[in-house]
């Protein structure tokens, strides 16, 4: 069996969970302290991936990376970056995909957190960015668990958007899931059953490990009266 | 002396409510807010503060401008001096006592001033506890010290009480007095509990609808009263004068202010904050120290 597709979906999830983390924590921040008039606009384009086909979202992405587009031209000859069949082109296609898996998580468990406790913050002298920091994101890490897991395990079972923006390109955009529906075209069940258990397990073990963390949290709260 | 003139308006015009506060008070004082709910005691807090921002108007503290909506002056609340104690508790879950009193100053707060405010509220031995493992009596005096760390010259004190059962009360109210005869901020607290406002505060002001309606000395608290009502459960000793072998006692309960004169030698160690019962039978007024 040749693991370099399970290695690159490993690699693909880690690396846009770290990036997700990153867009995904300042995001969930202002949407959970916003009143702006342009609030449901960007909430809905962080959820849209949960309704739209994936390949819709790949579709766009490659006609906007092409090199015949201007975003495409800029990044290729200016920057000398190819989003088309790499694997750049699959982290930014899974961020997008996964994006509402990591700031869903961290956007409620911001709003379910006392006004007060960020209001106490800003009177003791606190900037945002201190308070966010260091009170905030402190108590709600279900929340980020939660977000990171979903987004991690999210990644891995990607499929129609790496597809579209990635190709099938061995070692380099070949993920697990696009090597199981390569040994499916030509019969050899054997191996896409064995890509398709590892996701499995890895996909219930993920799963199992939120409830249980966050099971394990939540009773501990509970029991401390917060 | 903190000035202020602001005006607020909140929700809609039509469906909404305005605020419009104007004064001037003395500094270093306690100074107490009463009014019906919804009248605007805690939204003048937040405009303090700066947690709100005002339509127009100005905040003056000490000669230092916070608001002045003409020279688009605002500070945030992190640029005003201010501490600021919810009805809620409001400590940081994630730290430790030590901790929340730590994170409160400017930079790296010094072991001496924090065993010295540990030690104010009495809280030494608990400064390694989480304020989950903490009373909400305990919870509310380590916000209180945490309001104070910074040294602000202004402390807003929003019903810090009010979830709290009487004799934690009390107690508290002890802690206050402590805290600000120690740091002397300019103190607003509100509060609907008359007793404790008088027990606590220098001038107190009322607010109705979004204006202040008068400013004085706690007696506005107060009606004039000639008869006692007994069925009161209890009565608040506010002041205590010696006369010869007699004491006069202020004593307060809702709007009841009434002064008695008791048998010093029957009250050796009765102190202004007690509470006292007052029972009648026929013409005999016995009375009883219930609590202090």
């Amino acid at each position: 069996m040749n693991y370099a597709p399970i290695i690159l979906s490993f690699q693909l999830a880690f690396v846009t969970t770290l990036c997700l983390l990153m867009i995904g924590i300042p995001l969930a921040y202002w949407l959970s302290e916003s009143r702006s008039p342009i609030k449901p606009v960007l909430e809905t384009i962080v959820s849209l991936p949960l309704v739209l086909p994936p390949t819709v979202i790949g579709f766009y992405l490659l006609l906007a990376f092409s090199p015949d587009s201007s975003m495409g031209y800029f990044f290729k000859n200016m920057l000398g970056i190819d989003f088309i069949f790499s694997f750049s082109g699959l982290v930014i296609g899974s961020i997008i995909y996964s994006l509402p898996f990591m700031v869903h998580p961290i956007q409620a468990g911001l709003s379910n957190l006392p006004e007060n406790l960020s209001e106490a913050a800003y009177v003791l002298g606190k900037s945002r960015w201190t308070t966010l920091r260091s009170v905030l994101l402190p108590n709600i890490k279900p929340a980020l668990f939660t977000g990171m897991t979903l987004t991690f395990a999210h990644t891995v079972g990607e499929f129609g958007v790496v597809l579209m923006i990635g190709g099938n390109i061995p070692d380099q955009t070949r993920v697990a899931s696009i090597a199981i529906y390569d040994q499916v075209e030509v019969l050899n069940y054997g191996a896409a059953h064995q890509y398709a258990l590892i996701l499995l397990t890895i996909s219930f073990v993920v799963l199992l490990l939120v409830y249980v963390v966050n099971g394990h949290y939540f009773k501990k709260t509970d029991r401390a009266g917060i | 002396m903190l000035e202020f003139d602001l005006t607020k308006q909140f929700g809609k015009r039509n469906t909404g409510f305005l605020l419009e506060v104007k004064e001037q008070l003395p500094a270093g004082k306690i100074i107490g807010i009463f009014g019906p709910s919804g009248a605007g005691k805690s939204s003048l807090l937040r405009l303090l503060s700066g947690l709100e921002k005002p339509d127009q108007g100005y905040l003056k503290i000490d000669n230092t401008v916070w608001i002045d909506t003409t020279q688009r002056i605002f500070l945030t609340p992190q640029r005003r001096s201010v501490g600021y104690l919810f009805q809620s508790y409001s400590l940081f879950p994630n730290m430790t006592v030590a901790e929340n009193l730590a994170f409160a100053a400017e930079k790296k707060i010094d072991s001496t001033q924090l065993e010295e405010l540990l030690a104010v509220i009495q809280m030494t031995n608990k400064k390694n506890l989480y304020p989950s493992s903490l009373s909400g009596g305990e919870q509310q005096r380590v916000a209180l010290a945490r309001a104070l760390v910074r040294r602000p010259v202004l402390l807003l004190l929003d019903e810090p009480l009010a979830a709290l059962d009487e004799a934690i009360r009390t107690t508290l109210q002890t802690y206050i007095l402590a805290l600000h005869k120690r740091f002397q901020p300019t103190t607003l607290l509100v509060s609907h509990d008359r007793q404790e406002l008088a027990y606590l505060c220098d001038l107190v002001l009322e607010i109705k609808a979004g204006k202040i309606v008068q400013t004085g000395t706690p007696e506005l608290l107060f009606e004039d009263t000639q008869t006692i009502d007994l069925t009161t459960d209890s009565f608040r000793v506010l002041s205590l004068t010696r006369n010869e072998d007699k004491l006069i006692v202020e004593l307060v309960a809702g709007k009841q202010k009434i002064k008695m004169a008791l048998k010093h030698a029957s009250w050796p160690a009765l102190k202004s904050g007690d509470t006292i019962q007052l029972t009648g039978t026929e013409f005999i007024l016995l009375s009883t120290k219930i609590n202090s």
